[in-house]
């Protein structure tokens, strides 16, 4: 009997396709898209094709040059191209912000979904502590975590991390509050299925789209913040270099060399605006209430 | 003579809110024998809906018990219970809301099919999915279409698919017809009573529409604030109800008939609150044939003709 | 159906306090055009409750939105028609002007009580909002009067200053009667107005618009799906499918004497309690997608006397008697007869 699966023979358009179709529509967000793919790029490909000497070593004799054709993005004090410096500084902006929110994903989204589901006494006690944790200004939290844990990328990532958290947990118990009461978890209860497999496989693929766009939305803030901490003096240390910490290094030059900031300060502002936009389009993308 | 499929007994639900205890669902007792069809009517309120969510425990009932072919539900452990639960499913009123947005009509029916395990490699569901598609009327090519794709009435057979795809014995129709078309309703009903022929199914069917209900039970038991106020077989009650309630619920049902509908009896008044309701029938305030012993006391249901039960101190047949 | 002449001065003729003229409306999506509303057309007389009947889809609320030129304008478009109101056409108003009618010459009330009212003003507040735009009284005076329709529709009026809340569903819509009815429209369009409510509730709400009807001889549109209400207070009957009025007349004319096979499948699908040992028969299949409709009767798919005529002939309005049109063209061939029995009263 080989006969065509006859769910294979009317096989549709699938939700993700749909989703992108929408998204697509979106010029800003397409935009968005196309300058973070850039960015990825960059990111993810600067260490093999740029001379690291570029970026860290010293070349006194250019230094504090001006933008010009030679010098795109101008020199630092230790004679430095800003413009590799900048560039070569996404990928620890990009790795920061990924990774944390991943950390923030991993423990808020089970705990937030916990909540939701349960409520009673267990619901109370995530979400007072959520509440306790995101009293704590998310600077303030970092900056304690990093001096706890000392300097460094992961430390770095784990602080940033921590102060996503109280969010995904809001957001999911939001979602998933909503979703808990409606007729088909019911249904889904009637036939017998575990409060477990009720979560993964009906609850939370229903709470996807807030907390995808949340995601999104927060590794722009993690950058931000990220990016904060280093400009404090956290987190990386020179000459490794990363937005935030070259704004720090920038702002004693600001009167003179006001271009020593005014690049990475772009570059920040570029990449979280990009990610809003992603973050926005997906969430106009996943509604399919909307009208377009 | 087999002794009844389900057999409910003082069955009561009550919830706790700022304003006191509210009595939804009061003492409540029937029993089905199997094949056959409760109708629950009552209006918004009365309890109808929380009832077959207890028979089912669904809801936990605060008292009362559910005899399920002899065995009482509410004393299993949740193991055991999750293991009946393949024997009694439950339609819906919202067939939106009761499908998974993001599963398709294969993917929730399948679901069901693979509850009892019968059917264990994916050509064997396809084919039982396929089949339960083509009794209740669903075309083969809406196998992969999801619930939003659809109307009203194609998701209301999804629903009945999924719940006949478990092999039930016993299935709780929560007002399944009430969100559909009216030309829709009446496809929807046949089809439910075809099955019912053709399965052996039991059914609780749950309404606030009387003229429907009348095609589709063999019993009917009317519901108000949390209480039966009247119980009888189908023709017995539409041809001689006794409670007031009763009587004014089938007045106020229009008549597709030019002229045909004068002589209302208007109940005055509104619900009274189901939160601590004292001891007195519940009816009372909006009763036109009030009288002192209805503020008094609580009317207990008797039986004042075989099978035909009555909560009111002042019937007349 | 006499020709209404229209005059400048706005003056109704013939009694007729609305007359819509082959309306046209339709949803221009992006791939898509509904076609919610084809070439209807409705006449109305003073003191008159005509029952606009119809399932999901069928363009009931589409038409009386566009009575108030309500159709929300991207995505909806009037494609043709004229619809006098009062003797004025409606289509052809300034923004001012529909401001000046909407509520006083013709108000409306919608379906869900829930969520028509406004959850943070009181009752009393949202009647007199009503009294206020249209009269020129005093804040004091549109609060007096608001109490006067609350008593109208049978709620005390201490209770105008409780908010929507406060009141349970059928009292809610009670209130947007009142508000609807507060400034003495000549129309009201009720659209499923007790569809949300119990049975015992909608047979109050009901008795009250007959009684009120009596009371201030206002003309109303009552749009619903259920043939019971329409028994009980309508005069006139227009029944809708798929954007046309297939058939209308009189009340006794449409249920005695049906003509259109639509309309007697709709009563042989419904349950009818005084008449328990019917079958229910129901329409088989579905309403047509109203973005594809076909050039001929879009009910023929689902007629059991469709014939190969009917799938191409675009339909005309066959008059059976002054006041009673049909759209069917089987009734091309004289001989033809559906089989519900007429009813001689």
């Amino acid at each position: 009997m080989s006969e065509m699966s006859v769910v294979r023979k009317y096989r549709k358009r699938s939700r993700a396709a749909e989703i992108w179709r929408n998204f697509r529509k979106n010029k800003g967000a397409m935009l968005g898209l196309f300058i973070l793919v850039v960015i990825f790029a960059i990111a993810l490909t600067i260490e093999f094709w740029l001379d690291k000497d570029l970026v860290v070593g010293q070349h006194v004799a250019q230094r504090l040059k001006p933008p010009s054709w030679a010098h795109p993005f101008g020199t630092d004090d230790k004679g430095r191209e800003m413009l590799w410096r900048v560039l070569y500084a996404s990928r620890y902006s990009i790795a920061i912000g990924f990774v944390a929110v991943v950390v923030s994903l991993l423990v808020g989204v089970p705990l937030g979904a916990v909540a939701g589901y349960y409520g009673g006494r267990t619901e109370t006690l995530i979400m007072r502590v959520a509440d306790v944790f995101s009293a704590i200004p998310s600077i303030l939290m970092a900056v304690v975590v990093v001096s706890v844990l000392g300097n460094g990328t992961i430390n770095l990532m784990i602080a940033v991390g921590i102060s996503s958290v109280p969010n995904f947990v809001r957001t999911t118990r939001a979602a998933v509050l909503t979703v808990r009461n409606e007729e088909y978890i019911e249904a889904a209860r009637a036939l017998g299925k575990s409060n477990l497999y009720i979560i993964f496989m009906h609850v939370l693929p229903n709470c996807l789209s807030p907390i995808l766009v949340l995601t999104t939305l927060r590794v722009a803030s993690a950058i931000i913040t990220a990016s904060s901490l280093s400009f404090l003096g956290l987190g990386i240390s020179p000459p490794t270099p990363e937005w935030g910490s070259l704004l720090n290094a920038g702002k004693q030059f600001i009167r003179r060399y006001s271009y020593l900031t005014l690049f990475p300060g772009l570059a920040i502002m570029i990449t979280v605006l990009s990610f809003n936009m992603v973050g926005d389009g997906l969430r106009d993308a996943m509604d399919p209430k909307l009208k377009r | 003579m087999s002794s009844p499929i389900l057999e409910v007994q003082g069955l009561k639900k009550y919830f706790r809110t700022g304003r006191g205890m509210l009595h939804a669902v009061d003492n409540i007792s029937f029993t089905l024998e199997q094949g056959k069809t409760l109708g629950i009517v009552g209006e918004s309120g009365c309890g109808k809906s929380t009832t077959g969510r207890c028979v089912l425990r669904l809801i936990e009932p605060t008292a009362g018990r559910v005899l399920f072919e002899g065995a009482d539900l509410l004393t299993l452990s949740k193991a055991e219970l999750r293991k009946r639960r393949a024997d009694m499913q439950i339609i819906f009123q919202d067939p939106f809301s009761s499908l998974d947005p993001r599963n398709t009509v294969m993917q929730t029916i399948a679901e069901g099919v693979k509850i009892r395990g019968h059917y264990k490699t994916p050509a064997q569901i396809e084919a039982r999915v396929l089949e339960l598609m083509e009794t209740v009327g669903l075309a083969e090519r809406l196998i992969n279409s999801y619930p939003h794709e659809l109307d009203g009435g194609r998701r209301q057979r999804i629903g009945i698919a999924r719940a006949l795809a478990v092999e039930p014995k016993l299935i709780v129709c929560d007002e399944p017809v009430s969100a559909l078309d009216v030309s829709i309703q009446a496809q929807i009903l046949n089809l439910l009573r075809e099955l019912q022929k053709k399965l052996g199914l039991t059914y609780i069917f749950i309404t606030h529409d009387l003229a429907v209900v009348n095609h589709i039970s063999d019993e009917i038991m009317v519901m108000y604030l949390g209480q039966t106020v009247e119980k009888a077989p189908t023709e017995e009650l539409f041809d001689h109800p006794v409670h007031p309630y009763t009587k004014s619920l089938l007045s106020a049902i229009p008549i597709p008939r030019v002229g045909a509908n004068k002589n209302r009896i208007l109940i005055r008044g509104e619900v009274s609150s189901p939160i601590d309701p004292p001891d007195e029938c519940r009816f009372a305030s909006r009763c036109d044939h009030c009288t002192d012993v209805c503020t008094a006391s609580c009317p207990p249901l008797r039986e004042i003709s075989p099978g035909h039960f009555v909560a009111c101190h002042n019937f007349s047949a | 159906m006499t020709d209404t002449a229209k005059t400048t001065t706005g003056a109704p003729q013939n009694d007729l306090i609305l007359d819509i003229r082959d309306l046209t409306v339709h949803y221009v999506l992006e791939d898509d055009c509904v076609e919610a509303v084809n070439d209807i057309s409705l006449q109305l007389k003073k003191g008159r409750i005509l029952g606009l009947v119809g399932e999901t889809g069928a363009g009931k609320t589409s038409t009386a939105l566009a009575i108030q030129n309500l159709i929300p304008s991207p995505p909806g478009v009037i494609k043709s028609g004229s619809i006098m109101l009062n003797g004025r056409d409606v289509l052809k108003m300034s923004e001012k002007e529909l401001e000046a009618i909407r509520g006083k010459d013709v108000s409306m009330i919608f379906q869900d009580p829930m969520t028509s009212l406004n959850p943070v003003f009181t009752v009393g507040e949202q009647i007199a909002e009503s009294i206020r735009l249209h009269e020129n009284c005093s804040d004091r005076e549109a609060l007096e009067r608001a109490g006067d329709m609350l008593e109208l529709v049978r709620i005390p009026r201490e209770r105008a200053v409780e908010y929507p809340h406060q009141f349970s569903g059928g009292m809610k819509q009670r209130v947007a009667i009142a508000i609807a009815l507060a400034c003495n429209p000549h129309l009201l369009l009720a659209d499923e107005p007790t569809t949300a409510l119990d049975v015992t509730i909608q047979a109050q709400v009901l008795d009250m618009m007959l009684s009120l009807k009596r009371q201030l001889n206002t003309s109303m549109i009552f749009i619903t799906h259920d043939l019971g209400i329409v028994a009980e207070i309508c005069d006139e009957v227009a029944v809708m499918y798929a954007g046309r009025i297939i058939e209308r007349g009189t009340l006794e004319e449409v249920f005695n004497h049906t003509k259109h096979p639509y309309t007697e499948g709709l009563f042989n699908s419904i349950p009818d309690i005084s008449n328990r040992k019917a079958e229910l028969q129901p329409i088989p299949g579905l309403m047509p997608d109203p973005t594809k409709l076909p050039k001929g009767c879009a009910f023929a798919p689902r007629c059991p006397y469709c014939r190969s005529e009917c799938i191409d002939t675009p339909q005309k309005e066959r008059m059976f008697s002054a006041t009673h049109g049909v759209r069917c063209t089987a009734y091309n061939d004289p001989a033809f007869r559906i089989r519900r029995e007429e009813i001689d009263s």
